[in-house]
């Protein structure tokens, strides 16, 4: 395999994809030192890396950090309770004076009590540092919510403020009787926003997808997750046949869609899409 | 030991130096630093918190007994903390009886991006450098978004991929190479020194 093609495979190696030959050939290829491709998939890799921050937070525990800290303590070789005891040897051999016989006792309380009063203080300023940071994480999260929920709303205002735009409501089938949607389209523009409500959460492995009916061809507008309320949304950049639509639904489909409806069908739209909306005003 | 405070702001490769020699208060603070970023990912990976908090004790078990080891010339630490996790949490799940393939958890998260602002990257130098990547992830085709995330996050091979979606293996290929291509360009240059 030339070289430039054992770069070629580089990215997809570093996204974990590949196999067979080729991943045969290129860690040959890497073993042999070559500089290149070694820079190129570190690259990557860091793409990777940051590509990972953009991932949705889950809270961590304090616990976790227990155990994982506990866990490095069983690690350690003895160290701290090895010095403690060599310590106290020490002291043993020596032989105070009568009268201060309680120095070193006294010595050893009193760095005691340091030592907890310290470790008190400290702990307390981690646990206060750690919910800070904690607020701070979930205040970024909440400015970024509503800056996407504004987003949103904005492009839902311009949208029905638009007159060609026609709305066409979908009724819950028997498979979903409580579900109902909504689409908001311009024929012109081939965009549309679909909302859905009541829906059930999908088995694993499914994903719910809208069609577009058009010269009583169904065509494929996209697919859509619900939140745990059953309620879904979808913004569609280009519908397909727009200004032929006759009809809206959706089923139930594998995971990332299929290009022909094969599934259960949870809505419908049960009339002709609306005529035009009038102008405002 | 170092202090609490020295390490908080240390950069990474001088933590890593005081972890590989048995610093406990330098390897706290390499966790607090990472440990959002690492249970993030195993919970991507793994859909289930306990089987991601084990990997993240794993993860930083494995940073704590291999810290020596660690070699800024192949990457930063952050390169390498993703890279194990990753294989980890992907063990685990190939591990397990069945596997979820590219389920809803994917497109929410897809969705999430779609729902940025949209306007110009390198325009926004202000936002949070999560929104950056959200965005330019958000810029690529789907197609190579859904390829992207099925070959890192599903641990999902390109003849794996090209089988679940029924389309050639060049096409997967394609759509890996110039999506994470176009994601180098558009995150480059936020990343810095970090690249070679």
């Amino acid at each position: 395999m030339s070289h430039e093609k054992l770069q070629e495979l580089c990215p997809v190696y570093a996204a974990g994809a590949l196999d067979g030959e080729e991943l045969r050939e290129l860690e040959k290829h890497l073993k042999s030192g070559c500089s290149i491709c070694q820079g190129q998939i570190r690259e990557y890799r860091e793409v990777m890396a940051e590509l990972a921050q953009r991932l949705p937070g889950l809270e961590f525990s304090a616990a976790l950090k227990s155990r994982v800290m506990a866990q490095i303590e069983e690690e350690l070789p003895g160290g701290r309770l090895m010095e403690f005891k060599a310590a106290s040897e020490i002291y043993g051999k020596e032989k105070p004076t009568k009268a201060f016989a309680w120095l070193p006792w006294a010595c050893t309380l009193a760095a005691g009590a340091v030592l907890v009063v310290s470790l008190w203080y400290l702990s307390n300023l981690k646990r206060e540092l750690a919910r800070q940071q904690s607020q701070l994480g979930q205040q970024r999260d909440q400015i970024y919510q509503l800056q996407n929920q504004l987003e949103r709303e904005k492009l839902v205002t311009a949208f029905l403020i638009n007159p060609e735009v026609r709305v066409t409501m979908l009724a819950g089938t028997a498979k979903s009787p409580r579900a109902a949607g909504k689409i908001l389209w311009n024929p012109r523009e081939k965009k549309a926003l679909f909302y859905a409500s009541n829906l059930p959460a999908p088995p694993s492995g499914k994903t719910y997808q809208l069609w577009v009916f058009a010269q009583n061809k169904p065509l494929a507008a996209g697919i859509f997750s619900v939140d745990p309320s059953g309620n879904g949304f979808l913004k569609i950049d280009s519908l397909a046949e727009a200004d032929k639509a006759q009809k809206f639904a959706v089923t139930l489909e594998p995971a990332g869609g299929v290009p022909q409806p094969t599934g259960e069908m949870h809505l419908l739209s049960l009339f002709a899409p609306s005529p035009t909306l009038a102008p405002p005003g | 030991m170092s202090s609490p405070y020295a390490t908080i702001s240390m950069p990474d490769q001088d933590l890593i130096r005081q972890v590989a020699q048995r610093d406990k208060t330098a390897f706290g603070s390499l966790y607090d630093r990472y440990c959002q970023l690492v249970l993030n990912l195993a919970w991507r990976v793994l859909s289930e918190r306990q089987e991601a908090e084990d990997v993240v004790q794993e993860v930083f078990l494995q940073v704590w007994r291999e810290a020596a080891s660690y070699d800024q010339k192949r990457g930063s630490l952050c390169a390498w903390l993703t890279t194990i996790t990753r294989s980890r949490a992907i063990d685990k799940v190939r591990s397990r009886k069945s596997r979820r393939i590219y389920d809803h958890a994917s497109q929410d998260i897809l969705e999430l991006d779609e729902q940025l602002p949209d306007r110009e990257i390198h325009q926004d130098k202000n936002l949070d450098n999560r929104i950056l990547i959200r965005k330019a992830f958000a810029s690529l085709a789907r197609e190579q978004q859904i390829a992207i995330e099925m070959a890192y996050y599903e641990g999902m091979s390109q003849t794996e991929i090209a089988e679940a979606l029924k389309e050639p293996l060049g096409t997967i290929k394609t759509r890996i190479r110039s999506g994470l291509t176009k994601l180098k360009e558009l995150i480059g240059p936020s990343l810095g020194n970090r690249l070679p």
